[in-house]
């Protein structure tokens, strides 16, 4: 995420925010923070050429917002909040799927599943951080993956690209990775332990560039 | 064995996915089927499935909860995951390294399993790794193929 910088405003447009909070919003970070929230009420925002509030209280709102025409005259580089926003998106979005994990006892799918132990769920955090990082430094678009756990407690990351799939596991020493190009175990996979060098190969490869 | 015991190469089975959007399955931005290998997870390693010849046909019926959706599979699709040959008596046989075998239980005389044998497959990792390697197969399969019967929306 970069600094409050990138997401401020210009210095006029500053004091135009306001919200029903009783916190003030002086930067689009602190909106993002607000949106972030698993339970957002209802922000405002006042524009300086609308001269009234704009009711926010989706993602999809802010992105309007930001999209409209008069949005543009407050000199935003519109497609660095667009990614800058994106990202954040999908950052909390991972985050949340990943919290579901943490709330799970054995049998928790009722086919004898044991719980993700402490260390594995901190040392897939910690991985699926850096992986996102690695990737957004890169430039690459962020997909979506499936976040769950195996029945030995394990994490794992899965994305189903359009003809390949990646797989990684996460255990509470090592991390192997599965890459997937067809339905044939002997010759149309691959495994291997995954080390940071391979994130960005492995990405190009599933998004096939 | 009784011959109604073995799955024929041309059955049908059905399993049934938890009807969870975004945990089992999913939809890209294009709206195609997404299903993730921990559909098909099972602490024996054997994963369920039922002869739809023995469900009436009714892929219904092989759901675990009503929310659950249901996919299906070709046996013989099931079998080529991992088929290798092997050479007996001066013939060539084949054998199935993935293989669905009848296991019929009290409350579901349909019930079967797919079973994998792990040391058809040379590498250490993929012996390791084979039942992850059967289950991400099988989510290959169940996308291509969609929904049977579509989940209920949670």
């Amino acid at each position: 995420m970069g600094s409050d910088t990138q997401f401020g405003l210009p210095s006029y447009a500053r004091h135009t925010f306001h919200t029903d909070m009783t916190t003030r919003m002086t930067s689009w970070r602190d909106i993002l923070r607000f949106l972030g929230q698993l339970e957002p009420t209802t922000a405002y925002i006042v524009l300086p050429e609308l001269q009234k509030p704009v009711e926010i209280n989706t993602w999809s709102d802010i992105l309007r917002i930001s999209w409209s025409e008069k949005f543009t005259t407050v000199d935003i580089d519109q497609e660095d909040f667009y990614k800058q926003i994106t990202q954040y998106w999908q950052r909390c979005k991972v985050l949340e799927q990943f919290n579901v994990l943490t709330q799970r006892e054995d049998n928790w799918d009722g086919y004898d599943s044991k719980k993700p132990t402490k260390l594995t769920l901190d040392h897939a955090k910690y991985l699926i951080e850096e992986l996102f990082d690695y990737i957004a430094s890169a430039g690459h678009s962020w997909l979506t993956p499936f976040i769950s756990s195996d029945e030995d407690g394990n994490v794992t990351l899965e994305w189903s690209g359009e003809k390949r799939r990646l797989h990684i596991q996460i255990g509470e020493n090592e991390v192997e990775y599965i890459q997937v190009w067809g339905t044939n175990i002997d010759t149309e996979m691959h495994v291997d332990f995954l080390s940071r060098a391979d994130y960005l190969t492995l990405w190009e490869w599933l998004l096939d560039e | 064995m009784n011959k109604n015991d073995f799955v024929r190469d041309d059955e049908v089975l059905y399993r049934s996915v938890r009807g969870k959007y975004g945990e089992e399955y999913a939809y890209d931005s294009t709206g195609q089927l997404k299903i993730s290998s921990e559909a098909f997870r099972d602490r024996e390693r054997e994963p369920s499935v039922d002869r739809a010849v023995l469900k009436e046909f009714n892929p219904a019926l092989s759901k675990r909860n009503d929310t659950d959706g249901v996919v299906s599979f070709i046996t013989a699709d099931v079998r080529a995951i991992g088929t290798v040959k092997t050479k007996i008596q001066n013939a060539d046989t084949t054998v199935h390294a993935v293989e669905v075998i009848y296991d019929p239980t009290p409350e579901n005389p349909a019930h079967s399993k797919i079973v994998v044998i792990p040391e058809f497959f040379g590498s250490k990792n993929k012996q390791r790794n084979v039942f992850k390697l059967l289950q991400l197969a099988l989510a290959e399969l169940a996308e291509k193929s969609g929904w049977t019967v579509k989940p209920n929306v949670q």
